[in-house]
């Protein structure tokens, strides 16, 4: 028996990857999960390329620690750049194997051998040896000491292909999302958080809440929960609970906003990239300077469905149902916190609602764990509070951007950006600490001390370099002692980033007196980038006035400066607010693998920023989460929805990039500029409400 | 003890307490998980189902509410408008994780199951109780364009 998770290679054995003990089936086996965004289909149309079998015969083995490969997070829309890759040499391999198999079996050589449905053919007629007969006869626990050449894209009927979607059809009933599992005796807990990350629970009297039904009252420091037979019970007890717990320790109200806070904070300085003559403009010298300073609030994963875990804790054994986005991780972090090796706990990940980064998901098995310890062999389910997801979840920080830069003869001659954030990461296990809500109450051990953002160029930091040619001066100011539970949220900084570039990219434009498209194409020698800039600009009649009330927009960015290249125009009208008509984008992933699921991504992406910069930011006081319903969170409505129109510029040439992230900041800066047009003045602070275009107008007045 | 319903057009009798909310009757006593829990407030939609084939929130509604009246859940929706909305989201990709679209698709089965086909404002009014935070809006509009399209040509009723 290999080691499950361990790590996959070009030279992992087949029985990491592969099983085809089940004739008719491949099980593939893959340690990255589904999170609505179509993964597992786009690596089963891989896996089903290579192996000339339909995607129907595919099916996968996902996110358990059991079985499935040590492939880190599904996390930062690398999955079918990376894990896309290595699925496809190991197919490549399987393939090589069974070929040779056949050969030897059938005696010819290799190259009188087709396959086609996994049937194998001899000079075009059919053999009796299929894929799962010469399955049986490899050794999938041998490394199999070489690699093998993938097909040809020029091949490729599977990959390319829109394979539909099916698995939405299947999610329409019951069964499919971790919420609906169940099981015999299951039982249901939940804790009560916080009012505030530094309240400390002083007395709480547990008897009232002692009732037929009530199976454990769990206290430990500050993490009290309750373990029922039902939900409803679980509902009326934590109700009660709620009403009798003191808590001390909860900052007084403050009008200070998260921004004032970060404007405010400590930081450490780094500075990410220093070209000659890019240190910021001298007012001394030639040409014409221009400053402005940019901003975005702290901002909500919001899931639709509530965060979820099951557990079943025994003396032998703990195993978890998560709809985390890193399951090994999760693992460790469990097993550390109820004192187990980590190979006897078991998390298996299921399908949860989308979740856009680091939500509770972890939060809510880890709860399910800790309660499930105080009722040894049953399994407990934990389903959050909405009031829980709104006001306990990790959050986006924060980001404050200034930039300054010189024109001189229509170029920009220098430029200086100083973004300015709180972390983008604090997932399980990151600094080596645990980082999840209820080992946290439960002991000082197990608190967050120290909060740490991803290296360089990616966190805060992520896109803060332009892709643009011109001198660059770019710092990073990182404060690591925000008082709000932040981490990975959709594209981290580089939505902020991007929003604030864009922008002032527009307002440089106007400086110069020249035509915005004009402008970014004038430093832009990429030849992909010039590409998805000028078709985007095509496609929506970038150049064509508008009428009053009404304005064009454009944003451009390479996701991360390597990845997918995304370009963005919004077409808005303002009158007193902003409303988003229409959105068009141009975008550049390279070998696209399933098409619709491509353009369900950037599509999702570019709603979703629309509704962060139009709508949102998490309502505080002073440091206290104050949301109690989405109608203190509101998000994107279906009657605020503009049409859109994503094009694809496929080019199997280069290697799949992810898309999961490219269109959040360019659609920020093409909404930005297109409402900047429309309005005649330029709101630079997110969102932009209709309080913020009064407060403007008014001023200008 | 026990209350009597009607899921489905099945009669059933459920053994909880009749202020226990409708949502948790039918899917944890009645094994009903296509209608899903998303905020407990009427906010969101996705816990919605048919009462005497009005759209309501199952977060909200007791047991002792519906006790006299016909519950519709997305697992009873088999007729050929519930294949013509099937058809059309998957033909638009009208979805990404699926968490909302079991209350969307019940809202959406009410609207176009009217005696004349809805207008623009009556699909916005049945689309306005729902949310959706994947961004699969803009997907969704245009299946229920698609399938406002094969209703008017009678397609629902082959």
């Amino acid at each position: 028996m290999p080691e499950p998770g361990s790590s996959s290679g070009w030279n992992a054995p087949l029985t990491d990857r592969f099983d085809l003990s089940n004739p008719g089936l491949v099980v593939l086996k893959t340690g990255k999960v589904e999170l609505g965004q179509g993964i597992l289909l786009a690596l089963r149309q891989i896996a089903a390329e290579e192996l000339d079998l339909s995607v129907d015969a595919i099916v996968t083995v996902s996110g358990d620690t059991s079985a499935s490969p040590f492939e880190g997070g599904t996390v930062g829309s690398v999955s079918v750049e990376t894990s896309g890759h290595e699925v496809r040499n190991a197919a490549a391999v399987l393939r090589w194997e069974l070929f040779d198999a056949a050969a030897r079996r059938l005696g010819v050589p290799i190259s009188e051998i087709t396959a086609e449905g996994g049937e194998f053919f001899v000079a075009g007629s059919r053999s009796n040896e299929t894929l799962w007969t010469l399955a049986a006869k490899i050794d999938f626990l041998r490394p199999p000491g070489r690699s093998a050449v993938p097909k040809s894209p020029n091949l490729y009927k599977t990959v390319g292909a829109n394979v539909p979607q099916t698995q939405l059809l299947e999610r329409l009933g019951g069964g499919a999302f971790i919420h609906d599992l169940s099981f015999d005796g299951m039982l249901h807990g939940r804790v009560l958080r916080k009012p505030h990350p530094d309240a400390r629970l002083e007395s709480v009297d547990t008897d009232v809440i002692r009732a037929p039904g009530v199976v454990q009252v769990v206290r430990e420091h500050d993490f009290i929960g309750v373990v029922a037979e039902s939900e409803q019970t679980l509902a009326t007890a934590m109700a009660r609970l709620e009403r009798r717990c003191r808590w001390s320790g909860i900052p007084n109200d403050s009008p200070q906003t998260p921004l004032d806070i970060l404007a405010n904070a400590d930081v450490t300085e780094r500075v990410l990239r220093a070209d000659q003559g890019s240190s910021g403009p001298n007012p001394e010298e030639d040409g014409q300077t221009l400053s402005a300073v940019y901003s975005k609030p702290l901002i909500g994963h919001g899931s639709i469905g509530p965060s979820c875990g099951v557990a079943i804790v025994s003396d032998s054994a703990v195993e978890v149902w998560s709809h985390s986005q890193n399951v090994f991780a999760l693992r460790d972090q469990i097993a550390r916190v109820l004192g187990r090796a980590a190979q006897d706990v078991i998390v298996r990940h299921r399908l949860g609602a989308g979740c856009y980064g680091h939500n509770g998901a972890d939060d809510a098995a880890m709860d399910a764990a800790l309660l499930a310890r105080a009722v040894a062999g049953r399994p407990v389910r934990v389903q959050w509070t909405r009031k829980d997801e709104l006001t306990c979840e990790p959050l986006g920080s924060p980001m404050r951007i200034a930039v300054q830069a010189r024109i001189r003869d229509g170029r920009i001659a220098e430029w200086k950006l100083t973004t300015r954030s709180g972390t983008h990461m604090q997932r399980p296990g990151w600094g080596d600490q645990v980082n999840l809500l209820g080992p946290a109450a439960a002991s000082a051990k197990f608190a967050t001390t120290v909060q740490m953002d991803l290296p360089d160029h990616n966190g805060g930091s992520k896109n803060a370099v332009a892709l643009y040619d011109f001198p660059q001066h770019v710092a990073y100011e990182f404060a690591a002692d925000l008082p709000f539970r932040l981490s990975a949220l959709r594209s981290l900084g580089a939505f902020g980033n991007v929003f604030a570039i864009e922008s002032f990219m527009d307002e440089l434009a106007a400086l110069a007196g020249c035509d915005p498209v004009e402008f970014r194409l004038r430093h832009l020698a990429d030849p992909r980038a010039r590409r998805v800039v000028s078709r985007v600009a095509e496609i929506s009649d970038y150049a064509k006035p508008c009428e009053a009330g009404f304005g064009r927009g454009l944003g451009f960015a390479r996701f991360k400066n390597t990845g997918s290249y995304c370009a963005v125009v919004a077409l808005v009208s303002v009158d007193e607010t902003v409303e988003v008509q229409k959105l068009w984008a141009a975008v550049d992933a390279g070998l696209v693998i399933n098409p619709a699921g491509l353009i369900s991504q950037v599509e999702g992406g570019m709603l979703q920023a629309a509704s962060w910069v139009l709508k949102e930011s998490v309502p505080t006081d002073g440091t206290r989460l104050i949301a109690e319903s989405w109608k203190d969170y509101p998000i994107l409505t279906f009657a605020e929805t503009p049409e859109t129109n994503v094009e694809i510029i496929a080019d199997p040439d280069f290697p799949s990039t992810g898309v999961g992230e490219v269109s959040l900041g360019p659609t920020a800066g093409a909404i930005a500029n297109a409402g900047a047009s429309a309005f005649g003045m330029r709101i630079r602070e997110l969102p932009l409400t209709r309080e913020r275009l009064m407060k403007a107008a008014l001023e200008a007045e | 003890m026990g209350i009597a319903l009607t899921v489905n057009g099945t009669p059933v009798e459920v053994r909880v307490d009749g202020s226990t909310p409708l949502i948790l009757a039918l899917r944890n006593e009645l094994g009903l998980k296509g209608t899903r829990f998303g905020c407990g407030g009427e906010d969101c939609g996705a816990c919605m189902v048919l009462v005497d084939s009005e759209p309501r929130y199952s977060c909200t509604l007791q047991l002792d509410d519906v006790s006299r009246n016909q519950v519709t859940t997305i697992e009873g929706l088999k007729d050929g408008l519930a294949e013509v909305l099937r058809e059309a989201i998957l033909a638009e990709s009208a979805g990404q994780c699926g968490y909302c679209l079991s209350g969307i698709f019940v809202s959406l089965h009410h609207c176009l199951s009217s005696s004349v086909p809805p207008k623009h404002a009556e699909v916005a009014e049945a689309l306005g109780r729902h949310l959706c935070r994947c961004g699969a809006n803009a997907a969704i509009l245009r299946a229920v364009k698609r399938a406002l399209e094969r209703v008017e040509a009678g397609v629902s009723d082959a």
